[in-house]
């Protein structure tokens, strides 16, 4: 805070009836915000706290001075040479069950599909689509470790129960578990690497790279 | 003078005198290693062992240590080993404050020589130097040091001590600096032997610089684009919302409900710490997790870490249940290695099961955390885990090789019970015990090489070719980042060295959490086509490997020289995807240009790095007493082409090289290097390029030049 004088704190304050009439100048009233800088506005605080925005959710509990049938409408184009220019950041993913909205300047792609995956609670679906990513880009086996932390956060036996369906899913005939020399598991995809090698990628994300810091 | 300070003290604890002198003749050496070293072939005749008299140890920085550059405030410590085949020339490396606080006192570089007839310590501020009785410091531990000297001497004193272990003469013993930054290769045995106790610095001089302005300037360049987290891992463990990526294995591991969870208030969530937000870069690194797993969460008071760094690698726990159940100490940290040896890794082969503490499961976490404290604080130093891996090797099968090195009686002595029992404090005693030097177990600790030639009737050639011990080669140095992180490139920057090979440079790439076709893409842009293998799925050594080895290891020497810390350097990846996480290696010539006001380059930054591998390469032939470097020196363990014998070399699934191929790699490394491409000596060419025609002359005079 700026300091003021001690001279100037000492002065005697003048009377209301001492000081001159000013002229107030009128403060122009904010222009309204129309529906889709609020969607936007929605979306960004969503996508701030790390989560993608389902259009169920906007069309159910729409930000305040929108309808229900706007939203969608917006949103329904968004992607679109149609789209409103407020909503040029939103972005969004289809998922199983819901379209996913989330600002693409404070969110990869890829943590939005992540968290669609999970909005969409289908965790063989999820598995499946993280592993064969894994296998394909890095390549690695998907620890269950991984699958335990965020965002995850799945249980052992969630994730056991999980290895157990697949075996008996023809969706999922190609997942397959590896174990390390330390009990340490993860799914690999054979469409993508073979056992062997995942056999080899998992004892050193499991064993090797502990034994070599 | 701008960067170096161009002065070095000389401590001679045989005459008691302390003096300065001109440090300039060494600039062409960058400063911290390469000034070392340099010294150390200036001044200690070939032939010396590590505890003659005549035997020095060199405490160095560079021209960037002072200068503000992130992580630039690493010592450097050459000296000859003592734990490893013809103990030759080693450097270690060490954290903290010592370097800074060095530069600050006035001096590049510290010579200690000679030996005292007593325990001593130095005591240098600025100018004032004295050499200071330490007869009631002499037998105590590490901590208790540092806090006996700072209460003498002042709070803000850097001391670098001994701890028992290298008073009694273990050769594998080390220094540490304030109680947690931990300096290895056998230094803490050789100030032992000198009697000197400990270093403590303040200094209050400052570093002058000669561009001022572009220093800020790169250091946010640096911070805010290049740099991501400890080594320079460019993605988070975890997906976070505004990555592309996430890798299990990379040291970024703060992320959102992982917290600080002893922190004075209350847990600390570490959240995400995205690029471009340098307030939140201190959270990006929970290294507590990293090496102790999450048992250490609720246990982490704090990251920190050493002076200039903005990665905190250096966790800080507090663990009460350990003083209440051990005795000992209940807050501690280090830095690095000290952790993962008596992390997870290591420890079922020093015992078979562990008492819980305060939670079914933890035991095994709090006897590694336990040991660890113990050994720092005894001064221990276990050498990439070495000294973990030889207890094991010994307990093997019902510790049937330790009933035959040990007399009945000392081996009835050891606290069997305890360890029968999950004890804990079975380790502690266990460690005290090699500390002491009173025993024949002592002798675990001479390194493994020395251990091999001491019970060779009983272990056979086989011990140093062992997977169990892990060494890259059997001259008795650690594989540390080698086939298994990137095939012979890994290898290759292993076996330059008389240790472990403590070069980052290529791991910092391999584990930067990036894509394997990016990484790719990056390194083979720099180096060529094929110069980096997938993991596990490696192809036969080419030329552009060479030349990716040849970088490995220059940079390693530019970072240990001028000072950057290898631990986090170079920037060849950033955690940007505005820059394709693309890094930028020019940096480090940036700094030497803006700090010394002269004009470096990349280029002229290599030469000045060669010049220093070649000396150490020629300081190594004469230590060795023979060119033959190939046969006798360059020569990995069994272990590395014999693992997963159903898998062949060259295939998917395994790490292991071909031994053909390997002479082959040897071959193109020499060459990279203008070494002769027989035997891997330098020749006087390659010596001459680099003004060290002095050199060649010695090494022609003993008839160690090629022919």
């Amino acid at each position: 805070m700026e300091q003021q004088p001690m001279e100037q704190e000492e002065r005697e304050a003048p009377s209301l009836q001492e000081l001159p009439e000013q002229e107030v100048p009128e403060t122009p009233a904010p222009p309204e915000e129309s529906p889709a800088q609020r969607l936007a506005a929605a979306i960004w605080r969503t996508t701030a706290d790390s989560h993608v925005t389902p259009l169920k959710r906007l069309k159910l509990s729409p930000p305040e001075g929108v309808t229900a049938e706007e939203a969608a409408a917006l949103l329904l184009a968004v992607g679109t040479p149609e789209a409103d220019p407020a909503l040029s950041a939103i972005a969004f993913v289809k998922g199983q069950k819901d379209l996913y909205f989330y600002d693409a300047s404070i969110m990869t792609p890829h943590f939005a599909e992540l968290d669609s995956l999970l909005m969409d609670k289908d965790i063989l679906r999820t598995i499946a689509t993280v592993t064969r990513s894994d296998c394909r880009l890095y390549p690695r086996p998907t620890q269950f470790s991984k699958l335990r932390a965020y965002p995850f956060y799945y249980s052992e036996d969630e994730i056991l129960g999980a290895a157990a369906r697949m075996k008996d899913s023809e969706e999922y005939a190609d997942i397959g578990v590896v174990t390390a020399s330390n009990g340490g598991k993860g799914f690999y995809s054979s469409q993508v690497i073979s056992k062997q090698y995942a056999q080899a990628l998992i004892e050193f994300a499991e064993v090797g790279q502990r034994a070599n810091p | 003078m701008n960067g170096w300070t161009g002065k070095m003290l000389r401590v001679n604890l045989t005459t008691g005198s302390c003096s300065s002198e001109s440090s300039e003749k060494y600039f062409d050496y960058i400063g911290g290693k390469g000034m070392a070293n340099r010294i150390l072939y200036d001044e200690v005749p070939a032939g010396t062992k590590p505890l003659d008299e005549a035997s020095k140890v060199i405490f160095a920085a560079g021209p960037n240590c002072g200068g503000s550059a992130p992580c630039s405030s690493r010592t450097t410590m050459s000296f000859l080993s003592t734990f490893t085949k013809y103990n030759a020339i080693v450097d270690a490396h060490m954290g903290g404050d010592t370097a800074i606080m060095m530069k600050y006192a006035g001096y590049d570089a510290i010579i200690i020589e000679g030996k005292s007839p007593k325990p001593v310590y130095v005591a240098i501020k600025d100018d004032d130097v004295q050499i200071k009785d330490a007869s009631a410091l002499w037998g105590k531990f590490t901590m208790d040091t540092v806090a006996e000297i700072c209460r003498a001497e002042g709070a803000g004193f850097n001391v670098v001590t001994i701890g028992p272990a290298g008073e009694n003469g273990i050769p594998m013993a080390n220094v540490l600096n304030n109680g947690g930054h931990s300096g290895g290769g056998g230094i803490g045995c050789i100030l032992g032997s000198k009697n000197l106790k400990a270093l403590a610095i303040y200094g209050t001089k400052a570093v002058y610089v000669a561009d001022s302005k572009k220093i800020l300037e790169l250091n946010s360049y640096v911070i805010n684009e290049l740099m991501g987290s400890n080594n320079n891992h460019v993605v988070p463990t975890v997906a976070q919302s505004w990555s592309e990526y996430e890798n299990a294995g990379t040291r970024w591991t703060g992320h959102p409900g992982l917290t600080w969870g002893a922190a004075e208030g209350g847990p600390i969530d570490t959240g995400e710490s995205p690029p471009g937000e340098p307030t939140k870069f201190g959270y990006r690194c929970q290294k507590a997790v990293f090496d102790w797993g999450p048992m250490a969460e609720k246990y982490t008071v704090k990251m920190t870490g050493c002076a200039t760094c903005p990665v905190r690698c250096y966790a800080s726990l507090n663990i009460p249940a350990i003083e209440k159940k051990t005795g000992v100490k209940p807050a501690h940290a280090n830095t690095c290695m000290a952790n993962g040896a008596y992390a997870v890794s290591w420890m079922p082969q020093m015992m078979e099961k562990y008492q819980d503490f305060e939670e079914e499961g933890d035991g095994q976490f709090m006897a590694g955390y336990m040991a660890c404290t113990v050994a720092d604080d005894l001064g221990l130093w276990d050498n990439y885990g070495d000294l973990n891996c030889t207890l094991g090797y010994f307990f093997q099968n019902d510790r049937a090789l330790l009933r035959q090195i040990l007399p009945p009686a000392e081996f009835d002595a050891i606290p069997w019970d305890k360890r029968d029992a999950g004890d804990p404090v079975f380790l502690k005693e266990i460690l005290e015990m090699i500390a002491s030097n009173k025993y024949e177990i002592s002798h675990l600790a001479d390194g493994a090489y020395f251990v091999s030639q001491r019970y060779h009737d009983l272990l056979g050639d086989d011990y140093l070719h062992s997977a169990m011990l892990g060494l890259w080669g059997p001259i008795g140095g650690k594989r540390h980042h080698g086939n298994e992180c990137a095939a012979q490139v890994g290898l290759l920057t292993n076996i330059i060295y008389n240790r472990d090979g403590m070069c980052h440079t290529i791991i910092n790439i391999t584990g930067s959490g990036l894509p394997y076709d990016l990484q790719k893409s990056i390194i083979e842009e720099l180096f060529g086509a094929g110069a980096l293998d997938k993991p596990a799925a490696y192809t036969p050594m080419n030329e552009s490997k060479a030349k990716f080895a040849k970088f490995g290891v220059l940079r390693q020497v530019i970072h240990d020289s001028m000072t950057l810390c290898n631990w986090v350097w170079p920037m060849t990846f950033s955690p940007l995807k505005s820059r394709g996480y693309k890094g930028d290696l020019s940096v480090e010539a940036q700094y030497m240009a803006a700090v010394t006001g002269q004009p470096w380059t990349e280029d002229s930054l290599n030469e000045a790095a060669e010049r220093v591998i070649q000396l150490q390469r020629a300081m190594t032939v004469e230590a060795v007493g023979s060119t033959d470097m190939r046969n006798l020196h360059d020569v990995p363990a069994n272990y590395i082409f014999d693992s997963d014998p159903d898998i062949p070399a060259f295939s998917e699934g395994t790490t292991k090289l071909e031994r053909a191929d390997w002479q082959t790699a040897l071959t193109m490394f020499y060459k990279e290097f203008g070494w002769d491409e027989t035997t891997g000596a330098p020749t006087r060419a390659s010596l001459e390029k680099f003004g060290l025609k002095d050199v060649a002359d010695a090494l022609d005079a003993k008839g160690l030049l090629p022919a």
